[in-house]
């Protein structure tokens, strides 16, 4: 590795809107430069975890390192860095480009710049990198190879003649990518001699070795045996392993200015490898950490609950420990439930990162449990000037004070709830239904920009609360699937909401608490009602259903007792099989949850969580 | 057929000879439709049981009857042959009803067989089973009023009455999935059920269980009262259940093969399993909750006597508060649906009369 010195060195990532080719190319380069064989191919090696697979997208960042030898006799070290393609991982995504220093920027020759060619393109602008662009998929019928790449110049500022045309599927100019990157990339620019600084991009899970984490060495040199300290946490670690990825695991015992690979070093949790993070030797400690470090910030919470949760809530706890293993970005802490029992509150980085995380919860933990409606964090302020993030609809205030004078600190005056700039790039003549969606949903338009004759992106200023439920899915439905989303948070805005609670027979049930906007709430409350009628049997006694904003009782359903059972006769023979219809009804009480004498299934609670489709 | 029957008595008591010590209450001839046996059979069974067996004074020997002029027309014979009781199936009078049931009797051939089996055996010793919840009944609710009459002006001094009840896999049930006939609504049940009643109150009948009505405590049938409180009885023939409670106060709940050609091989063959007695094909002690539940079950059927702490302890060792969650308990008689009555050596546990109509519910509810 020694023999590398940063000239010799091309870090590179390959970014793109999703299926504008990035795994096929990273197939080919890999290819080209002999570490994938026909025989393991980039579905064994670069897609770990099955969920991903299925899902189609990327989700953890894995990273290659290739050799190639030019015509004039030098080998260079070319590292492919994998970033995560879904918006939700923007961070993760900014933190691998910062390991890299160029990037190949691929754009779909028939589709055209896309929502997240532009945002990874801005990432990539941020970081000072090389951009190399690449238009894909120039076998293909629809292909438009001048009008794209006019559009490229336009948007993306690269000049046509810098553009490079490719079909990773046929192979047509594939082998030409790397000889651009050697030429045109830059190379990394650390400081040789300065005391090691490495900046830690990514990190997985590993049963025998722990966390491993993956490394970009800006400065100095990395060694096995070293102590390194983390910038974030400050706990200390020993090196027992360094190499690269070729792909899998390649023992070098040293990484030196400008290269990536991996570290072993004893670390337990995924929670340790922080992304962004910086790592220095002990004995050579830095004036300043390396710029751009986030710790991760949730977005979007939901509350996870086991079906039986006197039975299996251990057994669910397990499962969300093993599951933190790798996956360092979600937050979990425990939720108390007086309805659902004991639970967990989980925080999330986006809506993607939620839905993977539920269904590896579902392939580990292997029954069902209840998922609660994703909620967002509000910001609370209160009459002394304190304010309060609230991700619990529980600890929401029951009212605010708007009056000015007379009010005690505990009083809750105002609500903020967190927005987010979204990016929808649709065609033209969706325009208006994508509009209408966005006013309805709370939005406040910021921009509308032509991208091309055909399309659109707009800009509109949205409460993330609406964007976490079924927004996405009706954009695509209202525009046949052409639209696509990018949203990026944008601090916190005033709003009015309102807590609704739920009463049965007068008995509050904190899982069915909401906090909607206030002029959806007789809506919403109505809605509530009405499902769990549906879904509640008749009982001996009456139940009321009542949904209140406070004390105020704003929709409410009764549901008559019955009042005759089935008269039969019951004699000798009769005994056993009444007695075992008896135990029957025993097993499936127990799957009900009571509320006082009121006994509600599971399909109860689901029924109110689960949000409607296509309204 | 008798036979096996008679081998059946021979073996039960001479394996378990301490039951030759207790006194017979009953002997019940049912099961289907008795009266097609002979009477011989009838006389040589009861013959047999009181070789081994003393009788009660008032023992109640009772057979079932359907009201058809050839089962009727039998019953002198009966009489003679021992039956002092008898349980006719007339489900209604009303021709509608009939129909809808495929009842192959018609008003005329049921009001003579009553009248024939009330010279038989008396009038306080003759039962009619009655139906309601017809398809008739979901339209003309008050045509239930005039079959009640109409069993009530015979003298009947023993009603059992049964709501039809639809169930799955039968012609019934495909026709009512077809809409081919209506059933009641929950009102017009307990309209129907509140009627029944009344009626019966008003002609002197009380209401003794859930579905039955009786003049006085001599005429209720005896033989019920014994499954309702939980006491002991002998199963006898394919598919018969016993509950029998052993020297060591053990409760075994036992039932005979269910297959007729089965059981008479089983109990004829030489090497027969032979726990408690042949023809058993499951023998299973009761286990202390199973005790527990079956008391509840049956006896808060009883109207006027529920189920008393007495009997809870002689068959669990326990009283209600041990045996019964406190608050659901609690709620229950809250909400008027049980009540606890308190005499001067016992305590009962008692269904109100609304609590009757949503019986099931309050035991699942109970026996949680």
């Amino acid at each position: 590795m020694s023999k590398f010195p940063p000239e010799l060195i091309r870090n590179f990532s390959i970014i793109a809107h999703i299926d504008h080719g990035k795994s096929t190319l990273a197939d080919r380069l890999l290819e080209e430069t002999g570490v994938l064989t026909g025989k393991n191919n980039r579905s064994q090696f670069l897609d770990k975890l099955k969920v991903e697979q299925e899902r189609g997208i990327t989700v953890k960042a894995q990273t290659c390192a290739m050799f190639y030898t030019t015509d004039d006799g030098k080998t260079y070290l070319l590292n492919l860095i994998d970033t995560p393609g879904h918006v939700d991982f923007n961070y993760e995504v900014s933190r691998s480009l910062a390991a890299c220093s160029s990037v190949l920027l691929l754009v779909d020759s028939s589709q055209g710049v896309q929502a997240q060619t532009l945002a990874n393109y801005y990432l990539a602008i941020e970081q000072d990198l090389t951009i190399i662009p690449i238009m894909t998929k120039i076998d293909q019928q629809s292909s438009q190879p001048d009008v794209i790449s006019a559009q490229m110049e336009q948007l993306l500022g690269v000049e046509n003649k810098d553009i490079l045309p490719i079909s990773a599927k046929t192979g047509i100019n594939c082998d030409q990518v790397i000889p651009r990157i050697i030429e045109n990339g830059s190379k990394p620019s650390g400081l040789v001699e300065a005391p090691l600084k490495a900046l830690l991009f990514d990190s997985w899970y590993d049963e025998y070795f722990g966390v491993i984490c993956m490394v970009y060495v800006v400065d100095g040199q990395l060694k096995i045996g070293q102590t390194l300290i983390s910038a974030y946490t400050k706990k200390a670690y020993e090196i027992l392993q360094v190499g690269i990825m070729h792909p899998e695991q390649v023992v070098t015992n040293a990484l030196f200015t400008g290269q990536v690979g991996y570290i072993v070093c004893n670390m337990r949790t995924a929670a340790e490898a922080r992304v962004g993070d910086t790592l220095y030797r002990k004995d050579q400690p830095i004036d300043k950490p390396l710029p751009g470090f986030k710790p991760a910030k949730p977005m979007v919470f939901a509350g996870v609950f086991p079906l039986d949760s006197e039975n299996d809530f251990d057994k669910l706890k397990d499962t969300i420990e093993k599951l933190c293993l790798t996956d360092s970005s979600v937050h979990i802490t425990r939720e108390n439930s007086g309805a659902l029992g004991m639970g967990f509150r989980c925080g999330f980085l986006g809506l993607l990162h939620m839905d993977v995380f539920k269904q590896r919860l579902e392939q580990e933990f292997g029954t069902e449990t209840i998922i609660t409606t994703p909620t967002v964090v509000y910001k609370v302020a209160y009459a002394d000037g304190k304010e309060k993030l609230v991700e619990n609809p529980n600890e929401f205030p029951d009212s605010f004070m708007t009056r000015k004078n007379g009010l005690s600190a505990n009083d809750a005056v105002a609500v903020y709830e967190p927005i987010v700039v979204a990016t929808i790039v649709c065609p033209e003549k969706y325009f208006l239904s994508v509009i209408n969606l966005c006013n309805e949903r709370r939005g406040e338009q910021k921009d509308i920009v032509n991208i091309d004759e055909d399309r659109v992106s707009i800009h509109y200023i949205m409460p993330l609360n609406e964007i976490i439920h079924d927004f996405f899915d009706r954009l695509k439905s209202l525009t046949q699937g052409y639209a696509t989303l990018d949203y990026e948070e944008s601090g916190y805005q005033q709003t009015e909401m309102v807590k609704l609670n739920v009463m049965i027979n007068k008995e509050s049930v904190d899982a069915l608490s909401f906090i909607v906007p206030k002029d959806q709430s007789q809506f919403k409350a109505r809605e509530i009602v009405e499902k769990l009628r549906k879904q509640i049997s008749r009982q001996m006694y009456e139940v009321s259903i009542q949904c209140a904003v406070g004390v105020k009782v704003i929709a409410s359903e009764t549901l008559k007792a019955f009042r005759k059972d089935v008269t039969a006769k019951c004699y000798g023979g009769d005994i056993t099989r009444k007695r075992k219809l008896l135990d029957k009804q025993k097993e499936g009480k127990k799957k009900m949850k009571q509320i006082g004498s009121v006994h509600i299934p599971q399909e109860a609670f689901l029924s109110v969580f689960k949000v409607d489709d296509g309204k | 057929m008798k036979k096996s029957y008679l081998r059946v008595i021979d073996q039960f008591f001479m394996q378990n000879p301490e039951f030759q010590d207790r006194k017979l209450k009953s002997i019940f001839f049912g099961g289907g439709t008795p009266s097609l046996a002979q009477p011989e059979t009838f006389s040589s069974i009861i013959h047999q049981t009181s070789k081994y067996i003393s009788f009660l004074p008032d023992v109640e020997i009772t057979m079932e009857a359907n009201p058809t002029s050839v089962e009727s027309d039998k019953i002198k014979e009966f009489k003679q042959a021992g039956i002092n009781r008898v349980s006719i199936g007339v489900q209604s009078f009303d021709e509608r009803d009939l129909k809808f049931l495929g009842r192959k009797h018609s008003i005329q051939e049921a009001v003579n067989a009553i009248k024939i089996a009330q010279d038989s055996v008396g009038q306080d010793r003759v039962s009619l089973d009655l139906m309601f919840g017809t398809n008739l009944h979901a339209s003309e609710p008050d045509a239930w009023k005039k079959v009640l009459k109409t069993a009530l002006d015979l003298g009947t001094q023993h009603i059992s009455l049964y709501q039809l009840t639809v169930e799955k896999n039968t012609s019934f049930y495909k026709k009512h999935a077809k809409g081919e006939f209506n059933l009641p609504s929950e009102e017009i049940y307990e309209y129907l059920y509140d009627t029944a009643i009344n009626m019966c109150a008003e002609k002197g009948l009380k209401q003794y269980e859930v579905s039955n009505f009786s003049s006085s405590e001599s005429t209720q049938s005896k033989h019920n009262v014994q499954y309702w409180k939980s006491r002991d009885y002998i199963g006898i023939g394919p598919g018969a259940h016993s509950r029998l409670t052993l020297p060591n106060n053990e409760r075994v709940a036992a039932v005979q093969i269910m297959q007729p050609e089965q059981w008479m091989h089983e109990v004829n063959g030489d090497d027969v399993y032979n726990k408690i007695m042949p023809g058993n094909i499951k023998v299973d002690n009761l286990s202390t909750q199973e005790r527990v539940d079956e008391l509840f079950l049956m006896g808060l059927r009883l109207v006027q006597e529920g189920v008393s702490e007495s009997a809870l302890a002689h068959h669990s060792g326990l009283t209600f508060s041990s045996a019964l969650n406190k608050n659901i308990l609690n709620q229950l008689i809250h909400h008027e649906l049980l009540r606890m009555e308190e005499t001067q050596n016992d305590k009962n546990l008692v269904a109100t009369s609304k609590g009757i109509k949503v019986l099931n519910s309050v035991l699942s509810t109970l026996l949680d």
